[in-house]
């Protein structure tokens, strides 16, 4: 009977020498400028953010919010929007790897209601591009908006 | 004439008398035991042992009575006396010393003084001694050691009744010597406001205790009973010092060492003739071991008795707390989880006041009809140190008002009526929480029956009626009913089932505040919180190889119904109300033991099973462990004693996901089980001085294992922690 408890309470004892331990973060970090090539923005703009999905469509707002709850798609923190400066930088880090964002876009907030967002850029325009992230990658891309001719919404 | 000769009969009804000595039985001088409670069942009469072992209650019939005694370290007695043929007994009571640490004496179960082993239901009760050699000035460390009990941030959950809302709200009914201590706005339990020096015994009744003690008690029940005033003058003591040890790993290094915890209590107390009081003084300063978690807090107590004669009886406790400390906080991340978020302003302090004033009077009426009125006050309020025009300026003023008629009638031998009022407002003047006013009054009534002396039966009722300013009216009637069975002297049976009824808070309904970019946004639509709960257990006691053993089994089961839990809004961003969004099923099964081992060593050992359910989404409930531990190990050695303490508590499976998809917490998903071992060495200085003094050295978390104690927060490392306690008459 002692003997027993005494291999109980080693093989307790044994796994309390371990707990959280520090760890080595494997992450990839999306960086790069959101570029204005023409007009400004507008007044009604609250909010610019940059999005990066692994899907390569989002087809409506249930899908979107399905798509970062799940986290198969990042976002970024909203930028520092100024009437004066037409390039605006953003930065993502995203602790996946070996993963593939199909569909990197920018949409802006209007007159501050979360629900209300326009879609502004495209990455790669017309010709969507994919982007691929391995592991502690740091990748950098262009996203170019033009205000007087927005790309159409997806929803 | 016919008056004078009532009169004369009235007073001679009440004029036997029962003495007596409490004695050591296995000493041989024949020891008097000091301290002891001597207390006739079913009243509130009653007594303390003398420095010389004795005590006396007059005022009693001409008839038989149950007599329980007991004091901490030795096995209660029932002793049955007869004053039917003869006005005055004198005993001697020897008690034999128990090396199982548990009381069998409590009150809460049934709003009465009872044993143990009488009650239907599961009670863990945490003595005066536990909590001392443990050198505790929190609530929260003291319940970490009750089987069942998982403490998350000032949440209190009993056998997975609660989870994580934010310090808002209680699913477990608190008690300061049975007056309500829940602040009027948030309806949370103030843990570091507790006088836990002056602590006879903690109770701690689980499963749904809403037919006797109304909203709240829908997870259980809490209730400090504070110490009774010793004869003459006495004083005690106790002060403390403790060390966080280096972490192992120089990456997570919060810098400025050393960091000490430091506190000391002293306690004052005097009766003389029919008037005693008691008063303690407490402070602590926490420097913590993480940034940004420090504390200060000043405590306070008073309690004063005034004996008018053998029948009635008048208290009147205060009890204060002023603390000033860091808010809350998730932390940086799990590369820097001993710094708080980046959003957290370093200058910010909260400053939290709760001062309370309760009266009680107690009046014997006969010996089958006392009452008890209890009235007072809880005022709280807190502030953090924000300009009032910032969006996260936060401040509270609340106070509670309670008054609480309570009456017991005794019918015969086998018939016991409880029945009494619980009339509460909480009036609220808030910047979160708007100017408000809630007020919840009750009536409920019980009835125990032993048809035979193994039997106890037990049916009870409860109305409450709550309403809160704007908001609808609210009304439950709670049932319950109880059964234990005791078919052999070591064996006893128990079963209960009731329904349960928690009104929202103040604050869960109205509450508008901004708090490290969480949002949390007003509710007043809420409804009450239902729920059924049942329970079956079983407990046996005896002997194996002459070792003295004692041995529990509950299972269990709770159907909650509209459980008021924080929702996060839309999952995209970090608005909070607070909803009745779940139907949940919580059953479990709890297996305890205690023993004294060939003479040598004590050990208790305690393991929680649970399910908590979401019926809707099947998934686990939020912020509950699955399987929960508490177990200890006692090696007296002469002047020395040695113990071990292991507490163990599964990983949270799931929490509110957004917290950590939305970046409110970094790293959410870092989460594990913890594994802690609690060592400590105490060392009898009286051979030495002569004087009744202690000595502790205290290693909590012994191996510095690192946890989360919740989402985002590292428990407490390694602290070794030197305490000096004595008293002194």
């Amino acid at each position: 009977m002692a003997k027993s408890v005494l291999i109980l309470f080693l093989t307790i004892l044994v796994s309390c020498n371990r707990g959280l331990e520090p760890t080595v973060k494997l992450k990839n970090i999306l960086s790069g400028n959101l570029i204005i090539t023409a007009g400004t923005i507008p007044d009604s703009a609250s909010a610019i953010r940059i999005g990066a999905f692994k899907k390569s469509s989002v087809n409506s707002l249930e899908e979107f919010i399905g798509e970062i709850t799940a986290e198969e798609a990042f976002l970024s923190d909203t930028l520092e929007i100024s009437k004066y400066n037409d390039t605006i930088p953003f930065s993502i880090e995203i602790e996946q790897t070996d993963i593939v964002l199909n569909y990197t876009v920018s949409a802006m907030e209007i007159n501050g209601e979360i629900f209300n967002q326009r879609l502004i850029s495209v990455y790669g325009g017309e010709n969507q591009k994919s982007i691929e992230l391995g592991v502690s990658d740091s990748i950098y891309i262009e996203l170019f908006v033009d205000f007087t001719d927005l790309p159409p919404q997806p929803f | 004439m016919k008056l004078f000769l009532f009169i004369l009969f009235s007073i001679s009804s009440f004029s036997a008398t029962f003495g007596g000595k409490v004695i050591d039985s296995e000493s041989k001088e024949e020891e008097a035991l000091i301290g002891a409670t001597i207390q006739i069942e079913g009243t509130k009469k009653g007594s303390i042992s003398n420095k010389n072992g004795e005590f006396k209650i007059n005022g009693l019939k001409n008839q038989k009575y149950t007599v329980i005694v007991s004091i901490v370290g030795y096995k209660t007695r029932s002793v049955q006396i007869d004053l039917s043929e003869s006005d005055s007994i004198y005993e001697e009571i020897k008690l034999e010393t128990q090396y199982l640490r548990s009381a069998e004496v409590i009150v809460s179960a049934n709003k009465r003084v009872q044993s143990v082993q009488d009650i239907p239901i599961s009670v863990s009760v945490l003595e005066s001694e536990d909590i001392q050699v443990r050198a505790m000035n929190n609530l929260e460390y003291a319940l970490q050691y009750v089987p069942g009990v998982q403490v998350t941030r000032d949440n209190v959950s009993i056998r997975g009744s609660s989870g994580f809302s934010y310090g808002v709200g209680s699913r477990v009914a608190f008690m300061l010597d049975g007056f309500p201590y829940l602040a009027g706005d948030n309806g949370d339990i103030k843990l570091d406001a507790m006088p836990l020096f002056n602590v006879e015994q903690i109770e701690i009744v689980k499963g749904a205790g809403s037919a006797l003690y109304g909203t709240s008690a829908i997870g259980g029940v809490i209730n400090i009973i504070t110490e009774d005033i010793p004869e003459g003058f006495n004083s005690k003591f106790r002060a403390y010092s403790g060390y966080y040890t280096p972490l192992n790993y120089d990456e997570w290094d919060p810098g400025r060492h050393p960091r000490i915890d430091n506190g000391f209590d002293i306690t004052l107390s005097n009766r003389f003739g029919k008037f005693s009081i008691l008063s303690n003084i407490g402070y602590v300063a926490e420097e913590s071991y993480r940034v940004y978690d420090e504390k200060e807090v000043l405590n306070g107590f008073l309690k004063m008795n005034y004996k008018f004669n053998d029948n009635t009886n008048i208290t009147l406790n205060g009890n204060l707390s002023i603390s000033e400390n860091d808010d809350w906080a998730f932390w940086e991340s799990s590369e820097n989880p001993f710094f708080p978020a980046e959003t957290v302003v370093f200058d910010n302090r909260v400053n939290s006041d709760k001062y309370s004033l309760f009266t009680g009077l107690d009046h014997i009426f006969n010996s089958n009809f006392f009452m008890s009125l209890k009235a007072g006050a809880f005022y709280t309020q807190y502030s953090n140190d924000f300009d009032e025009d910032n969006s996260e300026y936060r401040a509270s003023d609340a106070l509670s008002l309670s008054f609480l008629p309570q009456f017991n009638n005794k019918f015969g031998d086998n018939w016991i009526l409880t029945y009494g009022l619980d009339l509460r407002q909480n009036i609220v003047e808030s910047v979160v929480y708007g100017d408000q006013l809630q007020e919840i009054y009750a009536a409920y009534s019980q009835i125990e029956y032993s048809p035979i002396e193994k039997i106890d039966l037990t049916a009870g009722l409860r109305y409450d009626y709550e309403k809160t300013d704007i908001s609808e009216s609210n009304s439950q009637i709670s049932p319950k009913f109880g059964v234990s069975y005791k078919p052999l002297e070591f064996l006893s049976i128990r079963a209960s089932g009731g329904a349960g009824f928690r009104a929202p808070q103040i604050a869960e309904k109205f509450a508008e505040i901004n708090f490290q970019g969480i949002r949390v946004l007003p509710n007043p639509d809420l409804t009450p919180e239902r729920s059924v709960s049942y329970e079956i257990g079983s407990s046996l006691e005896g002997k194996i190889f002459d070792s003295p053993f004692f041995i529990d089994i509950a299972l269990f089961q709770n159907n909650m119904e509209d459980m008021i839990e924080p929702d996060i809004r839309n999952g995209l961003t970090s608005d909070i109300t607070f909803g009745n969004i779940a139907r949940a099923r919580i059953r479990g099964a709890e297996l305890g033991l205690k023993t004294f081992l060939f003479d040598r060593f004590g050990l208790e050992i305690s393991a929680t099973a649970l399910d908590p359910i979401n019926l809707d989404t099947e998934q686990v409930l939020p912020f509950r462990s699955r399987y929960l531990s508490q177990n200890r190990f006692i090696l007296p050695l002469g002047n020395y004693e040695f113990q071990l303490d292991y507490r163990y508590f599964a990983r949270m499976e799931t929490i509110v996901e957004e917290l950590g998809t939305l970046g409110i917490v970094n790293d959410a998903k870092v989460r594990n089980s913890a594994h802690i071992f609690d060592a400590r060495i105490i060392y009898d200085l009286k051979e030495l001085t002569g004087q009744n003094l202690n000595l502790t050295l205290n290693a909590f978390n012994l191996f510095n294992y690192y946890y989360t104690q919740m989402v985002g927060n590292m428990g407490p490392t390694r602290q070794i922690s030197l305490m000096i306690q004595g008293s002194f008459k």
